[in-house]
């Protein structure tokens, strides 16, 4: 009798559990197609009654796809320009020679970098992007979000470019590789999960920034889904349809994103490292 | 095919000198063999020679060509690692395809070298798999093959074999062996196991704390020593050594004193031996003989029966020693024991050889 009880037990903890992780999204998915009138009533219900597309409609014609846009330019810019400049940082800062303490040193900045609040380099990175011109720009928001972006994929690839054997890299010199055919034949296939996993992360990171898209972004056209998102929150009304629309479909691509990467991330990472 | 030239090639990791002037001459075409305990900087100077490590003084030339400052891929040398390092995400046919692909070498003749390497090292089956998918001995196939196909001046081979089984190792021994036969090209050998250097090599060097302290052919390594560090380390089981003091020396003709005062004449040679010189006498275990009338009695420790013969452990006057006969005693037995005077080395205070033995007998 306990015998069953027990996994009986366990599972009701784990849809508990998994209820109050799923409610505010269910509830998302929910008020996204109740009709205004309905979610502004007593009632409390996730579903609605009368199902609508009233708020997709609005936000198609208020210009959505065009901050949706805005949003996959910054993020998978910001994420390529971070994954790129990270992964030959922290190639050099496990291959190289650096005089003593000067790579620890490097990389103890770095994580202060990471671990700083953006907003202490507000007001410095604005004057820097108005000095080259960059304000209100999609470009200039890429260049920003590195001091979220590029500390991040550094100390995250840092310990995957240090699995790759120092031999392979040896064998492929005496094959007759220099340094761009070592890394690009060896040493980035090899990291590919790492890649894959630092990649997903790191659009996430850019794809729900704030902070700077709101203090650098001007023009309403050239916002991004985040800085969107929070027009619909205004003195007098808050359009919770419209948002809870946005929120669906500003999440659908990073579900769908990190399902495919995580198909090869998986692959990646029963490929043997010997 | 190629000689390998070293001239006074030295090392040094910021204050540490490993390697302390290597002068060495690689006949074209030569299985040269590298020994010596680790830490001696064998491993070094093989990297050396590949260019993997950067020379601090001195100079490396294969053939006529100074090749000191000449990138790895320039020196046309083909190394296989202790690790075997095969790329793991290539196939065993692109991982021997790699460098060929990288000297820009037409398809075809691409297609034909791999096609003869797979042939000689029998890869057929597995040409297609990736290195995670094969055995120890197979990866190790593939590392040799990746090293043929590129048609090296000269192979470089670092402990290529400490990560196998030792029944594949003696397997994969021979084939080495045949394959230097077939491609007649020089090769270099690194090893820590002086039984492969002893089966093995044309010439050994033996390497201790970053010199050389001898080369020469197997066998003149283990008949002729020319000091107590050679001696022990050329040979399984081990050189005996027996503290001996010198009884006296006339007309050249010299008599030592074992710890059980036995005396072993030791004929005559030309250096002179102070009275309190500290000498060890070096005896094979062959050199040891059991006999029952001798008045000098071993205690028979352990014995290592190995079919043919049987090493016994024993120790006497706390002196421990090996002795190779046919039929084993009972451990805890004794004994009586009789060194062949003509099979004695002596050795002086510092190691070196004063005295080689006049006879030999080779397991052979």
């Amino acid at each position: 009798m306990i015998r069953h009880i027990k996994p009986l037990a366990f599972y009701m903890g784990l849809v508990l559990v998994l209820l109050f992780f799923l409610l505010p999204i269910l509830w998302m998915i929910g008020t996204a197609f109740t009709p205004s009138g309905e979610y502004i009533s007593n009632s409390l219900s996730l579903l609605p009654e009368h199902p609508t597309m009233e708020h997709f409609r609005a936000l198609w014609k208020d210009g959505f796809p065009e901050r949706l846009a805005n949003t996959i330019v910054v993020a998978v810019g910001a994420t390529f320009l971070a994954l790129v400049f990270g992964f030959l940082a922290s190639y050099a800062l496990v291959r190289f020679d650096f005089p003593r303490y000067l790579d620890h040193s490097f990389l103890l900045l770095v994580l202060m970098i990471k671990m700083m609040p953006p907003i202490v380099v507000a007001i410095p990175l604005f004057q820097l992007l108005k000095g080259i011109g960059m304000l209100d720009s999609s470009l200039g928001l890429i260049l920003v979000y590195q001091v979220y972006t590029l500390p991040f994929c550094i100390w995250m690839l840092l310990s995957f470019v240090r699995e790759v054997p120092l031999s392979l890299e040896e064998a492929a010199c005496l094959d007759g590789t220099n340094l761009p055919k070592r890394l690009l034949y060896i040493v980035l296939p090899l990291c590919a999960p790492g890649l894959a996993a630092t990649f997903i992360f790191t659009l996430i990171m850019a794809w729900n920034e704030f902070l700077f898209a709101l203090l650098y972004l001007s023009t309403p056209s050239h916002f991004t889904l985040p800085l969107y998102v929070s027009n619909f929150i205004t003195e007098n009304e808050t359009y919770w349809g419209q948002l809870m629309g946005i929120g669906l479909l500003s999440s659908l691509p990073m579900l769908f994103m990190a399902g495919y990467v995580q198909r090869y991330l998986l692959r990646g990472f029963t490929m043997q490292m010997k | 095919m190629a000689s390998v030239t070293l001239q006074n090639l030295r090392k040094r990791f910021k204050n540490q000198e490993v390697l302390r002037g290597i002068d060495l001459q690689i006949r074209d075409g030569e299985f040269l063999v590298l020994v010596g305990p680790s830490g001696c900087g064998k491993s070094t100077l093989l990297r050396m020679i590949a260019g993997l490590d950067s020379t601090s003084e001195g100079c490396i030339k294969i053939g006529e060509r100074n090749v000191s400052h000449v990138t790895p891929a320039q020196r046309e040398i083909a190394m296989v690692f202790q690790s075997y390092a095969l790329y793991p995400h290539m196939t065993v046919w692109d991982n021997m395809a790699f460098g060929l692909k990288m000297a820009g070498i037409p398809k075809e003749e691409q297609v034909l070298r791999i096609q003869q390497a797979v042939d000689i090292l029998q890869l057929h089956p597995y040409i297609h798999r990736k290195p995670a998918e094969l055995s120890g001995g197979q990866r190790q196939r593939v590392a040799i093959g990746r090293a043929i196909v590129r048609q090296p001046e000269v192979f470089l081979f670092d402990e290529p074999l400490s990560n196998l089984d030792a029944k594949l190792r003696d397997q994969m021994r021979v084939q080495l062996m045949e394959l230097h036969q077939r491609l007649g090209t020089t090769m270099i050998y690194v090893t820590h196991d002086q039984k492969e250097a002893m089966t093995m090599a044309d010439r050994i060097v033996v390497m201790r704390q970053g010199v050389i302290e001898q080369m020469g052919t197997p066998l003149e390594l283990y008949e002729r020593p020319a000091n107590r560090f050679v001696a022990g380390f050329i040979g399984s089981p081990t050189m005996n050594f027996v503290p001996v003091k010198m009884k006296h020396q006339n007309n050249g003709e010299s008599v030592v004193t074992l710890p059980w005062s036995q005396d072993i004449r030791l004929g005559t040679w030309s250096a002179s031996v102070n009275k309190d010189e500290r000498l060890e006498l070096g005896i094979r275990p062959q050199g040891v003989l059991l006999d029952d009338s001798s008045p000098y009695r071993m205690q028979v420790d352990v014995t290592e029966p190995l079919g043919n013969m049987v090493y016994v452990h024993g120790r006497i006057n706390g002196v421990r020693l090996v002795v190779e006969t046919q039929k084993a005693p009972n451990p805890g037995s004794q004994v009586g024991i009789h060194l062949n005077d003509a099979m004695c080395h002596l050795f002086d205070g510092e190691g070196q050889c004063l005295r080689q033995a006049m006879e030999h007998i080779h397991a052979a």
